[in-house]
């Protein structure tokens, strides 16, 4: 079964356009990655999906529900943690998920368990009657993630959740996502400029720009597309002659020395090596050790992006 | 309905966090203690007997709704909660609504504590029983807080709307109530002396509660108008692409 489905979506802002046919299609209970530059596109989509804006052209259905007709339907039955952690500074902890409860229409009872449940699970519960306007924007975070999952939604939408965090506090929200998205089971659709926490989390991902779907599949897929292209030659004698020879020939896209290290970009995955050591031993070169270079989802994402640009 | 108490429940926590510190409510208490004590015993009993006091009340309301409904949309706008707030399962109507209820409940609310106040405060310095209204008048003044208050807040939530910052829809609100209060003062002897003294016999011959009953009717429909310009103007893509 689909979460989400996007079916040539389009919006324009004036003379802009924001999305261009978007075509996406997220399965029921993964962590879906949504990565892309600034200004790709990203959280117009998740607007769109929310029923927050209409699309131009085009359609999209939530949970079962197109988000033109069922938009109340949809924010009923989906979480949010949007571009701003959007709490109210002046209210405490147990306020601001009490008032999510009650829009949500939990009873009273059902409500307070499932705050003392969601807060315990943060390490938040001693602070709940805190005004949250003096707390860390890593434990805002953390209490903007427990708002968005606590009505218990089918799927929840988290616009860049560990932006402007430290390095610590990125992991342990990272943590706490992963671990409450396994428990919950529910669906997340998560934008992210942080590639390696994408690749740790997501099942699948898209990769966006300019409103236009680059690439989607999962990480691995992605990376499989790239792996192989680059190898790596340890060893001495990459002179200037050497590299203009080995960037002229055909299985070669470019080369360049790193340190004692020459890196050769092939012109396919696939392409044979075995003729480049041939000819890099035949110029003269001590080659010590050569590797295929497993790419990143970061360098895929580079790649692609240069790739979209060209 | 439960999204209508919904959003009174977060804008009334909201208000007491803000009202509730040592600041707040020594600025309450001066207001309150001012109109209902201070003016009162400078004024003697007019203050409480007189039709004017409708106004006094009226305008008290308005003065303290005033204080608080800008910020409503714009401060929202101002602190990033205003796109989570609509991303909520919660009806526009419920939105605009519990914001207008709420400001109209606090501006109303305190007005008529102070008018209370200045009855006991009047009654307690004469000492010569109670100094109470005419009973139209008390109706007049009740009704004409509660209009005033909702008259504030339906402007003040239309300027709420539309303004980027709280700050911003605060000066847009005084300058709209100067322009309310100061096109009618500085406008009636600017009219022809003929068109005063007519207007001036004509209210003269009116019976006191038909006058009455008219001015609340119109501000009535004013603030009607007002609420239904705010609710076509409260669109969710409209208030998040603003």
């Amino acid at each position: 079964m689909q979460a989400i489905i996007m079916d040539q979506v389009t919006r324009d802002f004036g003379p802009t356009r924001a999305l261009d046919h978007l075509n996406i299609e997220v399965p029921a209970g993964i962590v879906f990655g949504f990565l892309g530059p600034n200004g790709a596109g990203k959280t117009t989509t998740i607007r769109i999906l929310l029923g927050l804006i209409e699309p131009t052209q085009g359609r999209a259905q939530v949970l079962g529900h197109d988000t033109r007709t069922g938009s109340d339907w949809i924010r009923h039955h989906a979480g949010a943690l949007l571009e701003h952690h959007g709490l109210y500074e002046r209210l405490s902890a147990e306020d601001n998920l009490m008032f999510c409860a009650r829009a949500h229409g939990l009873s009273r009872g059902e409500a307070r368990s499932r705050i003392r449940e969601l807060l315990d699970g943060l390490n938040l519960w001693e602070r709940r009657h805190e005004a949250v306007g003096g707390w860390s924007r890593g434990m805002k975070q953390k209490l903007a993630v427990a708002r968005a999952l606590l009505p218990r939604p089918a799927l929840v939408f988290l616009d860049e959740p560990t932006a402007g965090l430290d390095p610590l506090a990125s992991a342990s929200l990272r943590e706490v996502l992963a671990d409450l998205a396994a428990r919950e089971g529910v669906t997340v659709f998560l934008t992210t400029h942080n590639l390696a926490e994408a690749e740790k989390l997501c099942a699948r991902v898209a990769v966006i720009r300019s409103g236009r779907l680059v690439a989607v599949g999962p990480p691995d897929e992605l990376r499989a597309r790239r792996e192989g292209a680059r190898v790596e030659v340890r060893g001495r004698g990459f002179e200037e002659a050497v590299l203009a020879e080995v960037a002229r020939l055909p299985e070669v896209a470019g080369a360049e020395v790193v340190g004692d290290v020459l890196q050769v970009d092939l012109v396919e995955a696939g392409a044979r090596f075995a003729p480049v050591v041939r000819a890099l031993v035949g110029l003269g070169v001590e080659v010590e050790e050569v590797c295929r270079v497993h790419a990143s989802l970061e360098e895929v994402f580079v790649s692609l992006m240069e790739e979209t640009e060209a | 309905m439960n999204d209508f108490l919904t959003v009174i429940w977060k804008e009334l926590r909201e208000l007491r966090s803000l009202q509730g510190t040592r600041p707040g409510l020594l600025r309450l208490g001066i207001v309150v203690g001012l109109f209902g004590v201070v003016l009162p015993l400078q004024h003697g009993p007019a203050w409480v007997v007189s039709p004017a006091s409708m106004f006094v009340i009226g305008w008290l309301a308005l003065f303290l709704t005033g204080t608080v409904i800008p910020d409503t949309f714009a401060g929202e706008r101002e602190r990033h909660t205003l796109e989570t707030l609509l991303s909520m399962p919660l009806s526009d109507r419920a939105i605009l609504a519990g914001k207008t209820t709420t400001g109209v409940l606090y501006g109303w609310s305190l007005a008529i504590v102070a008018y209370v106040l200045s009855i006991v405060a009047l009654s307690q310095h004469g000492g010569q029983g109670w100094i109470l209204p005419r009973p139209l008048f008390a109706i007049g003044a009740v009704t004409m807080g509660f209009l005033g208050a909702w008259l504030s807040a339906g402007v003040g939530v239309l300027v709420s709307l539309r303004a980027a910052t709280a700050r911003q829809a605060y000066q847009t609100l005084n300058i709209s109530f100067l322009l309310i209060i100061l096109v009618p003062t500085l406008g009636f002897p600017l009219l022809p002396v003929s068109w005063r003294r007519a207007a001036t016999a004509g209210l003269a011959g009116v019976d006191d509660r038909i006058l009455l009953l008219v001015l609340l009717c119109f501000l009535f429909l004013v603030d009607i108008a007002i609420a239904f310009a705010a609710s076509r103007r409260f669109q969710r893509a409209r208030l998040i692409l603003d």
